[in-house]
């Protein structure tokens, strides 16, 4: 989404704005209750915002072990 | 009320032992969990098992069923029949809603279909008959289902797995949560967190129940959104 690889009607790109949002206010749900209670987290309590980096790390490893010979002749790639 | 439970993430391979092939394995897969609801004694009252697509729905459910339950008293036994349709559309968000064409649910009590929306593999509902016939021993269940297809003259082998979502105890003016993940190199992770009672609040499994589906949705939606990225 970032090189603009994917379009705005894209499917992918459509659900991922729609998760952002759900994301947000289930963030908002988790910080009123905490905000409410005394809550105790062990470890810790994760972080979507770190969950989300880890992810996209996850997304580059993956792509980066392509070997380029399968890459679709079709497809454009930016370098 | 003191609550405890847990989900399990389960995953059924069944092989017809002589006329498939060995690669032709059907798979059905589920999260489970079972709801005790209990009286003020401590005394079991009705269980309702959820199974469902993916486990926040699946807790989310659960905490419905337990606050109806708090609410309105049994919710099997009343006179009216439950609308577990409202239920359903209430609990499941808009995202969900326009995002996961394959969501399911399916409730069970004694081992009958109570409400079903979406579809699930028809051999959960036979576990659930095996359970209902021989409570208090799951593990039982799937060796009835066994003997079950036998007795229809189809020899078939059922490998089961599962391991833990979720488990919740609340209990003496303390709720605790431990929350199990599973990432993308299949190996767990855990997180557990613990809330106390207050003088002015007291903890209710709803709560529990609710953040924790929150937590687990929002790990999913996480992952979702950074591959997106």
């Amino acid at each position: 989404m970032r090189l603009t690889l994917i379009s705005k009607s894209n499917t992918e790109y459509v659900t991922s704005i729609s998760a952002r949002r759900r994301l947000g206010k289930l963030n908002t749900e988790i910080r009123a209750f905490e905000n409410s209670k005394s809550v105790h987290y062990r470890p810790q309590r994760p972080e979507f915002g770190d969950l989300v980096s880890h992810a996209e790390k996850l997304a580059r490893d993956l792509f980066s072990q392509i070997p380029p010979e399968n890459y679709d002749e079709n497809e454009e790639y930016v370098e | 009320m003191d609550f405890n439970t847990t989900l399990l993430r389960e995953k059924f391979i069944i092989r017809d032992v002589i006329n498939a092939p060995s690669d032709s394995a059907l798979i059905a897969m589920s999260n489970r969990m079972a709801v005790n609801l209990t009286d003020a004694k401590g005394i079991t009252v009705e269980t309702i098992i959820v199974r469902a697509q993916n486990m926040h729905l699946c807790i989310r459910m659960a905490s419905h069923i337990v606050h109806a339950y708090e609410q309105n008293g049994s919710l099997l036994y009343h006179d009216h029949s439950y609308s577990w349709e409202k239920a359903w559309e209430r609990l499941i968000g808009t995202h969900e809603q326009k995002h996961n064409p394959h969501k399911w649910i399916a409730l069970y009590a004694q081992g009958k279909v109570v409400f079903e929306s979406g579809i699930h593999h028809p051999f959960l509902d036979l576990i659930e008959k095996c359970d209902a016939a021989n409570p208090e021993n799951y593990d039982s269940a799937v060796r009835l289902a066994e003997d079950a297809f036998s007795q229809l003259g189809k020899t078939v082998t059922v490998d089961y797995e599962s391991n833990i979502g979720l488990v919740v105890f609340v209990e003496k003016g303390q709720g605790r949560c431990g929350i199990i993940l599973r990432n993308a190199s299949d190996k767990n992770s855990t997180f557990n967190f613990r809330i106390e009672e207050s003088k002015d609040q007291h903890i209710s499994p709803v709560q529990c129940l609710n953040i924790c589906a929150a937590f687990l949705e929002g790990i999913q939606l996480a992952f979702i959104i950074g591959m997106a990225n």
